[in-house]
């Protein structure tokens, strides 16, 4: 049955995905929900030495010790802002007799978890009927007061969504109110982690970008996020364009200045990376005429491809921006696949370039349950919105091989070799798996690796 | 209700003294005490499932709990209560559980969904006993993520 889950774990929602674009930005975001946000699952460092849980439940010497870092950040800000003469709010762990957890979890003063760049507004059934704009507009006071921040972002969680929250009305406010730029971003938290980044980096788009002087030679990365992303990666990518003689003019998705994010309207061309950078391409394209270019720039052949198709563009050629190889549409709609990738659609496409290229096979279907492009899809290829559907993928007989995270599995997939991808947005992994570098040839040789074993 | 119902109001306290993990706090394991046979329907959004994912994963691999996550469409149009019914005569078929504990999220509380009526028509139409967890973030109830940040 559609929209009915018994085995696959589900993944980050949409205002997750908001929530991890905040927290690499100088912004605040501002959720109208009933409760609180806490770090995301892969900023916690769970407990390896207890249950292995993320939670507090059975957690080992590593929980604690992070606790503890916790517990001191909150008593530091406490103490500055005791210094500085101002009242705080809420209350701190160990602090002057305050109030303490029997187990010695700080409390949460001023409602904030550190990292955080999120602050609900706590809306309870009562709201419902007398609308939740006092609360939305006290969380943003409070995100102020906090943070500083150059921006605001405003989104709804279920509950504030269904009621239609004027959040509009309080972007204005806090315009007017604190100076600085606000705007809405529409989430419900229905959906996928990687549609919220999209909506966000789009709505950042938007609220930030003037039009600049062009820049030669410059780019900007867009559809980063830190979920399926990390430093080391994005630091691959920027010496490999580097070393092109391509300058990265901002990154849209990782951590990053607000003032660089201010100028990203002077660059010659966009690279889009990921799927959640698709929705800002195109606004930068329909409104400060910026091209863009399309691909993860995993494995040593499409990077290849990318870096022509960037000079190209910075020459001033006119190049196609979405690469996908069709060579035959129909063969490839109609042929059962013989691997299947299960992950973020750019991600499966660089495998299967890769894949097309070394192993000689034209029988691939990329499928995913997140974000989807039909530009960048090829015939065959769809998104998948049930387990039902996935088992209709996996009980082909002509499969061999799926790429994926080891939670998708399925009875049908008992005969195939399934190779585990990474993904972070599970929000329970059975088996925790970081982010693999596959930047350029990383990817053929990791490839190559799995194939081998 | 029984006693051992741990949503009762005053049992709760009795939770951690029985040593239930989280240092008595709320589990949602602790919903199927006592019914052996019985599984969680969990009917909401995605978002709503970063509350203890753990624990609802690990159900999940048990086959103690299934999630059925409508569209805001399913919701505006009253669909979700279709669904409610088809999810649990498909998992009476296919996994033979004729118990349901169900739990809700915010959506179907701002619609004052009668639960009541569900789980009358599940006994009298598919012969299958429903048991509503009847609390929300949104209603305060069991609020358990303010009582861990204080």
């Amino acid at each position: 049955m559609k929209r009915l889950w018994l085995s696959v774990p589900p993944c980050m929602s949409d205002v997750l995905g908001f929530q991890a674009v905040m927290e690499v930005t100088k912004g605040a975001g501002i959720v109208d929900d009933s409760s609180q946000y806490k770090p995301l699952p892969q900023d916690r460092t769970g407990a390896p030495e207890g249950h292995g849980r993320h939670d507090r439940h059975g957690d080992g010497r590593e929980g604690r010790r992070e606790r503890r870092g916790v517990a001191k950040e909150y008593r530091e800000r406490y103490e500055r802002r005791a210094e500085s003469g101002k009242s705080y709010t809420g209350t701190t762990p160990g602090v002057r007799g305050e109030k303490t957890r029997r187990r010695g979890i700080p409390f949460n003063p001023g409602k904030l978890f550190p990292g955080v760049r999120v602050v609900s507004s706590e809306i309870e059934e009562t709201d419902v009927i007398t609308g939740s704009d006092k609360k939305v507009a006290s969380a943003a006071q409070l995100a102020e007061r906090e943070f500083h921040p150059d921006f605001m972002l405003f989104t709804t969680a279920p509950c504030a969504s269904m009621i239609a929250s004027d959040l509009d009305q309080s972007a204005e406010k806090v315009q007017g109110l604190y100076g600085i730029p606000a705007a809405v971003v529409k989430l419900d938290g229905q959906k996928d982690y990687l549609y919220g980044i999209s909506c966000t980096l789009e709505a950042m788009g938007k609220l930030l970008l003037k039009k600049q002087e062009k820049i030669p030679g410059t780019v900007n990365l867009l559809g980063l996020n830190k979920v399926d992303w990390t430093d080391e990666m994005l630091w691959s990518v920027e010496e490999w364009l580097d070393e092109a003689g391509i300058q990265v003019l901002s990154r849209w998705g990782m951590q990053e200045k607000t003032e660089r994010l201010r100028t990203a309207a002077g660059a010659s061309v966009n690279l889009v990376v990921g799927v959640a950078g698709m929705r800002l391409a195109v606004y930068m394209e329909r409104e400060f005429g910026i091209p863009y270019i399309v691909g993860a720039p995993f494995g040593n052949r499409q990077c290849g491809i990318l870096l022509s198709q960037l000079k190209a563009v910075m020459r001033g050629e006119s190049v196609a921006p979405v690469m996908i190889n069709q060579n035959n549409p129909e063969a490839d709609k109609q042929a059962e696949p013989e691997i299947l990738i299960l992950g973020e659609q750019m991600l499966g496409n660089a495998i299967r370039n890769v894949l097309e290229t070394e192993e000689g096979n034209r029988r691939i279907r990329v499928c995913s349950f997140y974000e989807f492009d039909k530009k960048l899809a090829r015939p065959g290829d769809r998104k998948l919105f049930s387990e039902e559907e996935l088992a209709g993928q996996l009980v082909n007989p002509s499969l061999r091989v799926v790429f994926g995270d080891e939670d998708y599995w399925l009875e049908e997939a008992e005969a195939v070799q399934w190779i585990a991808l990474p993904n972070r947005a599970n929000l329970a992994p059975s088996t925790p798996m970081e982010p693999v570098n596959l930047v350029g040839v990383n990817l053929d040789l990791w490839l190559k690796h799995k194939l081998e074993v | 209700m029984t006693e051992r119902e741990p949503w009762v109001k005053g049992n709760r306290e009795r939770r951690g003294g029985e040593g239930r993990g989280h240092g008595g706090r709320f589990s949602i394991a602790s919903l199927l005490d006592g019914k052996p046979e019985a599984m969680i329907l969990f009917v909401g959004a995605v978002g709503c499932t970063r509350h203890r994912a753990v624990d609802i994963v690990a159900l999940m691999r048990q086959g103690r709990m299934a999630l059925l996550c409508p569209s805001a469409a399913d919701f505006a149009t009253g669909r979700y209560l279709v669904q409610i019914e088809n999810a649990m005569a498909e998992l009476k078929e296919r996994k033979g559980v004729s118990e349901f504990v169900l739990m809700y999220g915010c959506q179907s509380a701002v619609l004052s969904t009668d639960f009541e009526r569900i789980r009358q028509q599940a006994m009298e139409k598919d012969g299958i006993a429903v048991h509503v967890f009847d609390q929300c973030h949104l209603c305060r109830t069991d609020h358990d993520d303010e009582e861990e940040c204080g």
